[in-house]
C-alpha cells in the first residue's frame, strides 16, 4: 500500500505533465545517441574523402548537438526522475530498489559521455584527425552503452517478465522485451539523427553542399523505413497477453468508427511516420533544391509528436500496472488489493486523519481516497476529468462501477471496504452533480465504520 | 511508537549494504559539492568582475577583471554539466537509504522542486549566452551573467528548502492538511533554513576564491601581473566568505535544536572528533592560503592550504548526514532499520565499469593534452 502524499496538479493531471517533459527527453536522448553515430560515420567518409565543407558543418552541427544534448537532454532525464518521484513515489522507488547499481553504472556511463562529448565538439581543428574521429565513435560506443543499461530498467516495467516470481534482478533486467526494445529504439535513434541533421543541413549556406548534405541526411531515415515493421513486430510479440490483446483491439477497431483512444494514437503515430518518410523522400532526398529551412522544421516537429504519442502508447498499453503485474499505476501494490476489502484503506493510511467514516466526514474522506486512487491517472475536471467520464451516473452505478473497475483491465481494483467505497461514490456524485441517494434506499450505505486492527 | 505519517519502507530491499552506500553517498557529494561550490561560486565572482569592469578602476584593473569575467564564463559550462552529472549519483544513494523521506518532502513541495530543472536549463543557457555574445553583447551581457546567478542561487535555495523538509516528519501532515497536497509548499518556517542556505553559498563564494588562486597559480608563468591580481583577488574572497562563515556557522549551530546538536560535543560516536577536526582543517587552510596569496607566492603553500580546506569539507559532509540522522532518530527511525539484500554482481560490475570509465576519461585527457601542446 503507498503511503506517501499525493501531489494534486489540478486540470494538467500527472499524465501530462510526466508526458511533456518525456517525450521532449526521448526525443533529445535518442538524437544524443543517433546523432554520434551520425557523426562519426559522417566525419569518417568526409576524411576518407577530404570534404573540407563537410568537416566545416559537422563542426557547426556538433556546436548544436553538444548545447541540445548536454543541457536540455541531460536535464529533462533528470526531470523524469523528479516528475515520476512526485507523482508516483512507489514506483521510482521501485525502480531506484531494484536497479540502483544498474543507474550507478548509468551514471558512471553518463558522465563519460558527457565529457567525451566536451572533448570531441571542443577539440575540433586542436587535435589530429585521427583521434578526434577517435573520439566520434568512441562517444558513440558509450552513448550505445548508455541505452543498453537503461533499456533493462525501461522494458521492466512493462515486461517484468520471470522477475515477479523470482524476483531475481537479471530477469528483471533481461526481461522478454529487452532485446526487441534496443533494436527498435537503436533504429529509431538513427531516424532522429537524420531528422535533426536535416534541420541543420538546411542552413548550410553553399547550394551545392546543402543539397549534398540534405539528400544525404535524408538517407538517414531509411533504415527504420524497412526495419521497424520488423522490429516492431518481434517487440509485439515479447508483450504481455493482455497488452497484445489491447493493441489487437485498437487495430481491429480502426475501421470500425469507434476509435478508442489507443487506436487514435496508433493512427496518429502511422500516418506522421509515413508523413515524415514522405516528405523526407519528396523533399530533402529527391529535391533538396526546393527544401526550405522552414520544412525541416516541420519534420522536426511531426518527429516530436510521434515521439510522444508512442511514447503515451507505452504508457496506456502498461495500464493499470506501471510496474506490470506488481505495481498498479497508482503506487498501490498488487499484492494489498487482496485483502483491503476486508481491511479498510484509510485506518492504515498516514495521511488520511478520518480513520473512521461518519456523516459528517464521509464526503471529506471520499475526496481523500479519490486523490489516493483516482488522482495518478485522472483529474476532477481536466485531463481524464471524472466529472465527464462518470457524467449522467448516479451514487448507486458510482458505487456499483466501482466495485468492478478491474473488469475494464485498464484499471486497478478500488481498494477499500463497502463503506470508503460509499464514501468515493458520494464524492464522485457530487463532482457530476447526481441527485442524493434516496433516505430509504436498500443501498444506502452503513454509517459507522470501525476499522479493523 | 509515533503518528508520524512516514512511508513504510520500500518491499524491496535496498541492493547494497548499508556502509557501502553510505561511503558512495559521502563521496559523490562531496564530489558534487566541491564542483558546485566551484560553480555557484564562479558565477558570483564572475558577475562581479564583470559589473566592476565597467563600473569602476582604472583601465589596467577592468582589463582584468574583465578577462577573468570571461575566464570563468568559458568554465563555468562545464562546471555546470558536473555538478548536475554528480549531483544525479548522491541523489540516487539517498534514495536508496533514506527514500520514503526524501519522496515526501519532495511532493510536498512538489511545484517548486520539480521548477528547478528549468531554473538550471534557464541558468545554463545564460552562461552559454555570455561567453558566446561576449563581443556581440558587450554592454548587456551582464544581463545573461545576473540572470544565470539568480536561477542558481534559487536552485540551492530550493534544494535546502527539500533537504532539510525531509528530516522533520514531524510537520508533513499539517503541511498536507494546509496545502490540500498542490505542491507549493517552502519551508521557510524551518529555523535552520536561512543559515544553512547562507553557510552553502558562502561556501561557494570561498571555494570559488581558492579556484581563482589556483588560476592564479597557473597564469604565473605567463603574465606574472595578472597572476598576482587573481591569486590576492581569489585569497580576499576565500578570506572574506571565511571570515562571515564563522558567523553565519555559529547561528547555524545555534538554530539546530539543542538535543541534536549535542552530538557534535558527545563523547559517543564520533561527530565530536570530525566536527574538531574539520574546523582544524579550516583553519590551517586558510592560513596556508593567505600564505601563499599575500607573504610567499608558493605553489606548495597554496596547494597545502587547498587540500587541507577539501578535507575539512568532506568532514563536514559526514558531519551533515550525522546530523540528518540525529533528527531521523527523533522520528524513531535509524539507518540501521534499512533492510538490505546486497547485488554482489551488479555491485562488482559497477565497480569495474568505474575504473574502466575513469580509465577512458584518463586517456582522452592525455591525449587532448597531448595532442592540443604538439599543435
Amino acid at each position: 500500500m503507498s503511503d506517501f502524499p499525493v501531489w494534486s496538479v489540478g486540470g494538467v493531471g500527472h499524465g501530462w505533465l510526466i508526458g511533456i517533459i518525456a517525450t521532449i527527453h526521448v526525443y533529445i536522448s535518442h538524437f544524443a545517441i543517433g546523432g554520434g553515430l551520425y557523426l562519426a560515420v559522417t566525419e569518417w567518409i568526409s576524411v576518407k574523402q577530404n570534404d573540407e565543407k563537410t568537416l566545416e558543418y559537422l563542426r557547426g552541427h556538433s556546436n548544436f548537438f553538444m548545447l541540445l544534448t548536454t543541457v536540455v537532454g541531460a536535464l529533462t532525464g533528470v526531470g523524469i526522475w523528479f516528475v515520476v518521484g512526485n507523482t508516483n513515489p512507489a514506483a521510482i522507488s521501485s525502480l531506484i530498489h531494484n536497479f540502483m547499481f544498474f543507474w550507478a553504472i548509468e551514471w558512471v556511463v553518463f558522465l563519460v559521455e558527457i565529457a567525451i562529448a566536451f572533448f570531441y565538439y571542443y577539440s575540433w581543428g586542436r587535435v589530429s584527425r585521427r583521434f578526434h574521429l577517435q573520439l566520434a565513435w568512441l562517444y558513440f560506443g558509450i552513448a550505445f552503452l548508455s541505452l543498453v543499461v537503461i533499456n533493462g530498467i525501461l522494458t521492466f516495467m512493462l515486461t517484468p517478465g520471470q522477475w515477479v516470481e523470482t524476483r531475481n534482478i537479471w530477469d528483471g533486467f533481461f526481461n522478454p522485451s529487452y532485446w526487441p526494445s534496443l533494436c527498435s529504439r537503436f533504429v529509431i535513434m538513427m531516424t532522429i539523427a537524420g531528422v535533426f541533421a536535416i534541420v541543420t543541413s538546411s542552413r548550410i549556406k553553399d547550394d551545392d553542399h546543402r543539397h549534398r548534405m540534405l539528400h544525404y541526411s535524408a538517407k538517414w531515415l531509411m533504415p527504420s523505413f524497412f526495419l521497424l515493421p520488423f522490429v516492431m513486430y518481434w517487440y509485439f510479440t515479447t508483450l504481455p497477453e493482455q497488452v497484445a490483446q489491447l493493441l489487437e483491439n485498437g487495430i481491429a477497431t480502426i475501421g470500425s468508427g469507434n476509435l478508442s483512444v489507443l487506436t487514435r494514437l496508433l493512427l496518429l503515430i502511422s500516418i506522421l511516420s509515413v508523413t515524415i518518410y514522405v516528405v523526407s523522400l519528396l523533399g530533402p532526398y529527391r529535391n533538396p533544391r526546393n527544401f526550405t529551412f522552414g520544412f525541416s522544421l516541420a519534420i522536426l516537429v511531426l518527429g516530436l509528436v510521434v515521439t510522444g504519442a508512442t511514447e503515451s502508447v507505452r504508457e496506456m498499453v502498461r495500464k493499470p500496472y506501471v510496474v506490470y503485474g506488481y505495481l498498479y499505476s497508482n503506487g498501490l501494490l498488487k499484492e494489498a488489493a487482496k485483502d483491503s476489502t476486508a481491511r479498510g484503506v484509510i485506518a492504515h493510511n498516514p495521511w488520511i486523519s478520518e480513520k473512521s467514516i461518519t456523516p459528517g466526514n464521509r464526503k471529506v474522506v471520499g475526496e481523500k481516497i479519490f486523490r489516493m486512487q483516482c488522482q495518478a491517472c485522472h483529474t476532477k475536471s481536466g485531463y481524464r476529468s471524472l466529472k465527464d467520464l462518470a457524467h449522467g451516473w448516479d451514487r448507486a452505478f458510482i458505487f456499483r462501477r466501482l466495485t468492478n473497475l478491474q473488469v475494464t483491465n485498464i484499471m486497478p481494483p478500488f481498494m477499500g471496504d463497502d463503506d470508503e467505497r460509499w464514501a468515493l461514490a458520494e464524492y464522485l456524485g457530487d463532482l457530476v452533480e447526481a441527485p442524493p441517494l434516496p433516505p430509504d434506499s436498500a443501498s444506502q450505505p452503513v454509517l459507522s465504520h470501525t476499522p479493523q486492527p | 511508537m509515533h503518528d508520524l505519517p512516514i512511508p513504510r519502507p520500500d518491499p524491496i530491499a535496498t541492493p547494497g549494504d548499508i556502509g557501502l552506500i553510505l561511503f558512495l553517498l559521502y563521496l559523490t557529494f562531496f564530489l558534487h559539492i566541491v564542483i558546485m561550490n566551484g560553480m555557484l561560486g564562479s558565477l558570483f565572482l564572475a558577475t562581479v568582475s564583470e559589473l566592476l569592469s565597467r563600473l569602476v578602476g582604472d583601465g589596467s584593473s577592468r582589463t582584468r577583471h574583465e578577462h577573468l569575467a570571461e575566464k570563468l564564463g568559458h568554465i563555468i559550462p562545464f562546471m555546470i554539466s558536473l555538478t548536475v552529472t554528480f549531483g544525479i549519483a548522491p541523489l540516487l544513494f539517498v534514495q536508496g537509504l533514506y527514500g520514503q523521506f526524501f519522496y515526501t518532502s519532495s511532493v510536498l513541495m512538489a511545484w517548486v522542486w520539480l521548477s528547478v530543472i528549468l531554473l538550471i536549463i534557464i541558468g545554463y543557457y545564460g552562461v552559454y549566452l555570455y561567453t558566446r555574445g561576449f563581443e556581440r553583447y558587450r554592454n548587456r551581457r551582464y544581463v545573461f551573467l545576473t540572470v544565470s546567478l539568480v536561477m542558481f542561487a534559487v536552485v540551492a535555495f530550493i534544494y535546502v528548502n527539500n533537504l532539510t523538509l525531509m528530516q522533520t516528519p514531524q510537520k508533513w501532515l499539517d503541511i498536507y492538511t494546509r496545502t490540500g497536497g498542490s505542491g507549493w509548499h517552502w519551508n521557510i518556517d524551518e529555523a535552520t533554513l536561512l543559515p544553512r542556505y547562507l553557510h552553502f553559498t558562502l561556501s561557494a563564494v570561498a571555494v570559488a576564491g581558492l579556484f581563482v588562486v589556483v588560476l592564479g597559480l597557473r597564469a604565473r608563468h605567463a603574465d606574472e601581473a595578472t597572476a598576482t591580481f587573481m591569486m590576492r583577488w581569489g585569497a580576499w574572497w576565500f578570506l572574506a566568505a571565511s571570515v562571515l562563515q564563522t558567523g553565519v556557522g555559529i547561528w547555524f549551530f545555534y538554530s539546530i535544536p539543542e538535543h541534536l546538536r549535542a552530538i557534535f560535543w558527545s563523547e559517543e560516536g564520533a561527530a565530536r572528533t570530525i566536527f574538531v577536526s574539520a574546523h582544524v582543517l579550516f583553519v590551517a587552510g586558510a592560513a596556508f592560503v593567505l600564505l601563499a596569496a599575500f607573504r610567499k607566492p608558493s605553489p606548495f603553500f597554496a596547494w597545502t592550504g587547498i587540500a587541507a580546506t577539501l578535507a575539512g569539507i568532506a568532514m563536514k559532509i559526514i558531519n551533515r548526514d550525522q546530523l540528518r540522522q540525529a533528527y531521523l532518530r527523533d522520528a524513531d527511525w535509524t539507518v540501521e532499520q534499512v533492510r538490505t539484500q546486497p547485488q554482489t554482481d551488479v555491485i562488482t560490475i559497477f565497480f569495474v565499469v568505474l575504473l574502466l570509465g575513469s580509465g577512458v576519461l584518463v586517456w582522452a585527457i592525455r591525449k587532448y593534452r597531448r595532442e592540443v601542446k604538439s599543435s
